[in-house]
């Protein structure tokens, strides 16, 4: 059964906007997936309310049932208590770290909300900061960090409770091509290594077959899920292999004229 | 300019600056214009030294510090509990926000006699009219600082799955916390207007009621040396809250553009 499971999902903004129109998706356990769309198409929408950020003032039609329970219709305190049951992280598209608070003690929010302070954990913030090459910045603040050791950070916060879930958007965007590729097989590691359920937004190409498991383009907006390709390279990823081989290419201009035509539309919209 | 020499020609000029004016002010004294009515930097002094040293001096300024200080605190802290209970209830506060902003239009001296005939003539009536102040300084800061929480962090705290209280502890209360200080600092002053408002409608000691019992003789010299004192601890008052501010508040980014 699909962990995670959007039927006909339709949300229209309190100003009228329409983001997501008649959406459906179905996310198994284990699943990688790559959502790419044309930019205003509602993926950040979409994220929201599988996270069960509702905007309040959005009228919501269809359903989105996570492990068996719907969280639009059902009581909210049950919806808390499947996202804790089976733990998310999330990294969001816009800086989202506290100001008034260190690198360390910001990827260890997750920690401390949940009460899981214990040093194993601990270890776990600090091996990870690592990975993501931020040691030495632990007594920083934000505002002294650059805009892609921030994203870098998110991505720790979200990794250090070890969710089964984890929901990221566009979590690369402001990194250089080195550095970006490099993060890109350390996730696949780390996502193969702890087995999860990803939810990964990017508006890149390349990135969102290196990354996914299956790769879901999205209409302009409202947004629809348009097409979902299988990618079958065996994970972890290495990335650089991966980009040179013939398969990725192909891969990559089937999806290439599935989104271009929606970009070209877009523009006329 | 380097930062050290800079710090040097602003001292230099500060010190040119007022050393000028009172030589000015204590030439003109008694040669232009009478002393009764401007009084005169070197009686000031002397009035000033002499009140120091008086025991009056000690009864009058611990009265004064007592109820701007006991008003900031309550001010303070009713303001900002009020401003979190308030906006945790919607419709309560639209209900009640125009009746909070007309009391908060009533000028402050105008309340002072009604809060002396309720509180009396000692400390309870000018913690009360500084408290008056105080705490609506504070409750709309709060609340503004509410309002402009980045709802992106509530976002990411609720995904964590933070509880109410938590997201008190974790978002709410760091993110008011620098209107609060806003608050607090502007509120320095007010208190102390505040207390000496009190002291001016009925009381019978502190800073602002010597003030006025001195002015009723026409002294007016002894008016100014009250009048520094005020002044310096006004001042003392923002600095030391500006230090604390500066200490809580450490993960601000400083201030690097410049306008000029
Ligand atoms: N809170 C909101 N109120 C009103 N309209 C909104 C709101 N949030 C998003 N929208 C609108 O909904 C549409 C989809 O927005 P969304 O943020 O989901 O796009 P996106 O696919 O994430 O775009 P991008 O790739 O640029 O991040 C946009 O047209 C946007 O203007
Ligand atoms: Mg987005």
């Amino acid at each position: 059964m699909a962990i995670i499971s959007v039927r006909g999902l339709s949300v229209v903004y309190g100003n009228g906007v329409k983001a997501l129109d008649s959406v459906d998706l179905d996310i198994e356990e284990g699943d990688v997936v790559s959502l790419i769309g044309p930019s205003g198409c509602g993926k950040t929408t979409l994220a929201n309310m599988i996270l069960g950020v509702i905007p309040p003032e959005a009228s919501v039609s269809g359903s989105i049932v996570v492990s068996g329970i719907d969280i639009i219709k059902d009581r909210k305190s049950l919806v808390e208590k499947i996202y804790r049951d089976v733990g998310v992280g999330y990294v969001s598209q816009v800086d989202t770290l506290l100001p008034w608070r260190t690198l360390m003690d910001n990827v260890i929010l997750p920690l401390q909300i949940r009460g899981m302070t214990d040093p194993e954990h601990m270890d776990r913030a600090k091996y990870l900061l690592g990975l993501v090459g931020l040691q030495g910045f632990e007594n920083a603040y934000p505002h002294q960090l650059s805009g892609g050791m921030r994203q870098r950070a998110q991505l720790v916060r979200a990794l250090v409770t070890d969710p089964k879930i984890l929901v990221m958007d566009e979590p690369f965007g402001a990194l250089d091509a080195l550095t970006r590729v490099a993060l890109q097989e350390h996730l696949t590691r780390i996502i193969a290594e702890t087995r999860k359920t990803v939810i990964f937004i990017t508006h890149d190409l390349d990135e969102a077959i290196t990354i996914g498991t299956k790769v879901a383009v999205m209409s302009k907006r409202p947004g629809r899920i348009k097409m979902i390709k299988r990618i079958d390279f065996p994970y972890p990823r290495d990335p650089f292999k991966l980009r040179s081989s013939r398969e990725f290419e192909d891969i990559r201009s089937e999806l290439w004229s599935s989104l271009a035509s929606e970009v070209i539309a877009g523009e006329q919209g | 300019m380097s930062r050290a020499r800079e710090a040097l020609v602003v001292n230099g000029l500060r010190i040119l600056i007022i050393a000028v004016l009172v030589a000015l002010w204590e030439y003109s004294a008694d040669r232009y214009i009478s002393s009764l009515i401007i009084g005169k930097p070197s009686l000031i002094a002397v009035k000033l030294y002499e009140y120091i040293l008086s025991d009056l001096f000690r009864e009058d300024l611990i009265f004064t510090m007592q109820s701007t200080i006991l008003g900031l605190f309550l001010g303070i802290f009713g303001g900002v509990a009020f401003g979190i209970i308030f906006s945790h209830f919607r419709l309560f506060a639209k209900s009640v926000e125009p009746i909070i902003l007309a009391i908060n239009a009533l000028p402050r001296p105008a309340i002072a006699p009604i809060l002396v005939i309720w509180f009396g003539f000692g400390l309870l009536s000018k913690v009360m009219v500084a408290f008056s102040i105080v705490f609506f300084i504070a409750f709309f800061n709060t609340l503004n600082g509410i309002r402009s929480i980045n709802p992106e962090l509530l976002k990411i705290a609720r995904v964590m799955g933070a509880s109410r209280v938590q997201i008190m502890r974790y978002i709410v209360i760091p993110s008011i916390l620098s209107w609060v200080f806003a608050a607090f600092k502007a509120s320095t002053s007010f208190a102390l207007i505040g207390a000496v408002i009190g002291e001016f409608v009925g009381s019978t000691r502190g800073l602002g009621y010597r003030m006025l019992i001195l002015s009723g003789y026409f002294d007016t010299s002894g008016v100014f040396a009250i009048l520094i004192l005020l002044m310096i601890l006004g001042y003392s008052l923002i600095k030391i809250s500006e230090r604390v501010e500066n200490i809580i508040l450490k993960w601000r980014p400083p201030a690097t553009t410049s306008l000029f």
